[in-house]
């Protein structure tokens, strides 16, 4: 026996070095976002990960890299609004005076989900060019559905967490979900675009955190919670707290998979069809005669409830009133 | 009383008591539009405003009188920058409202109740803006004013 041992040894010994290597290689994410930091100078992902020089979070509370804590309960029923306020609008996290700039994604829980994704927003963190394909990622809960009722048709979009207009963060795993079109472009937008604006006008920083609320081990997301708070004028031009809902007017969502069907309490005399004008935001019944003005690329076809269009931000146009 | 307003496209104005936003080339074309009175007028420009607005116009070149309600203390001819909504009551003190209107949608919890009856739209136009591509100006004016 010892001695097939000894002749396995070398064996053994060359299989472990080949398992170590291997497992540095399923770990891409420090090579990778090391390589961005490159460009970005306070990229970080996972908290066991090392610090690259540039990294120092010494001015923060560590509480604004850990998910918010809000849970399910702590939400309001959905009652049609695209989102509740949490807390009066304050922020969980502590809040600090540090305007060092710096972004944060929280590492994939063990069901593969986002967890958190959290920085400290200015101009220096902005991307310079446009953004580029995230199609290869597959989020938790993707099971993508067309429906006529749903602004370009697909149900879900790759939610960025911390927007890719805030912080350039492309193809980020640990930075998208599963986000009906809804959520990632009504709610979630008004607030990216707040800050976005408050922050290319005045140059200052914004502390932000998003955390996508999950009920138990669902793979899709039940929202996601935003916080804000603008650094510089303590709060003043930028302070909020509110959770998105993750859905989709008309559409019932299933959380459990992900899986999707048309809401079969809506009456069908109560569907019917509309025509969008993506540039002005208005829609019109179709027999309405400013239909002729739509410039050519913005005009889109629905079939869905007034409520759902109304949702979505487009108002009726005062010629036809749909 | 000139009434100046910024709203989204649902009429939303703020949100938790904070601005939407906020474009300098709004502010640069209130100065200009101030100062600019096209009957030779050279008075120095008064623009009544509450005190959180001061910072939008520490740049500028018009005189501001900050006040607690604006739009009580602005005189019959002023002009007025409000960032939160008019009460009911002071609507017949507005003879013209200019609205700058975001060209989307902001997070909002108050509203500017758009008084339907009794004002026309006398023109608008567009503006480049710094941080917004484009807004557009719009200039209502009381019908029998």
């Amino acid at each position: 026996m010892n001695k097939r041992f000894l002749r396995l040894l070398p064996v053994v010994i060359i299989l472990l070095l080949m398992l170590t290597g291997c497992k540095r290689n399923v770990q891409p994410e420090t090579f990778d976002f090391s390589s961005i930091a490159a460009t970005d100078n306070n990229k970080e992902t996972g908290e066991d990960q090392e610090t690259s020089s540039g990294n120092d979070y010494s001015d923060y509370s560590s509480d604004i890299r850990e998910p918010s804590g809000l849970s399910i309960s702590d939400i309001p029923s959905y009652s049609g609004d695209p989102y509740a306020v949490i807390n009066g609008n304050e922020p969980f996290f502590e809040l600090t005076s540090s305007t060092d700039a710096f972004e944060y994604y929280g590492d994939l829980d063990h069901y593969g989900r986002c967890t958190v994704a959290s920085a400290d927003l200015g101009q220096e963190l902005m991307p310079k060019g446009k953004r580029g394909d995230i199609s290869h990622i597959r989020p938790t809960g993707w099971i993508q559905s067309v429906y006529e009722c749903v602004e370009g048709g697909s149900l879900y979009n790759r939610s960025h967490l911390i927007a890719y207009s805030l912080a350039g963060e492309n193809d980020n795993e640990r930075n998208l979900i599963t986000g009906t079109r809804y959520m990632n472009a009504v709610s979630m937008q008004e607030f990216e675009l707040m800050v976005l604006d408050y922050i290319r006008e005045t140059g200052n920083h914004v502390l932000y955190r998003v955390t996508p609320v999950f009920n138990h081990d669902e793979p899709l997301a039940r929202g996601v919670n935003m916080e804000a708070y603008s650094v510089e004028d303590e709060g003043d031009g930028i302070q909020f707290n509110v959770f998105c809902y993750n859905v989709q007017p008309d559409i019932l969502l299933d959380y459990k998979t992900g899986d999707s069907m048309l809401d079969p309490d809506i009456k069908q005399s109560d569907i019917k069809h509309y025509v969008i004008n993506t540039g002005s935001k208005k829609f019109h019944d179709p027999s309405c005669p400013n239909i002729s003005d739509i410039k050519e690329g913005n005009r889109s076809d629905f079939t869905c409830t007034r409520d759902a269009i109304t949702k979505q931000g487009y108002i009726p146009c005062n010629g036809c009133r749909p | 009383m000139k009434l100046i307003l910024c709203l989204d496209e649902k009429n939303g104005i703020s949100f938790n008591n904070r601005r939407q936003s906020r474009d300098c080339c709004i502010i640069s074309d209130i100065c200009k539009m101030l100062t600019d009175t096209g009957d030779g007028n050279f008075d120095p420009p008064f623009l009544y405003i509450s005190p959180s607005s001061k910072v939008l116009f520490e740049d500028s070149e018009i005189i501001l009188k900050i006040c607690d309600d604006p739009v009580k203390d602005c005189p019959r001819d002023g002009t007025c920058f409000l960032e939160c909504p008019v009460s009911e009551d002071q609507i017949p003190l507005i003879h013209q409202l200019v609205i700058y209107r975001w060209q989307c949608s902001y997070p909002a919890d108050k509203y500017f109740s758009f008084p339907e009856e009794g004002f026309e739209m006398a023109y608008d136009k567009t503006i480049q803006g710094y941080s917004h591509e484009t807004i557009i100006k719009e200039v209502y004016i009381k019908k029998e004013y």
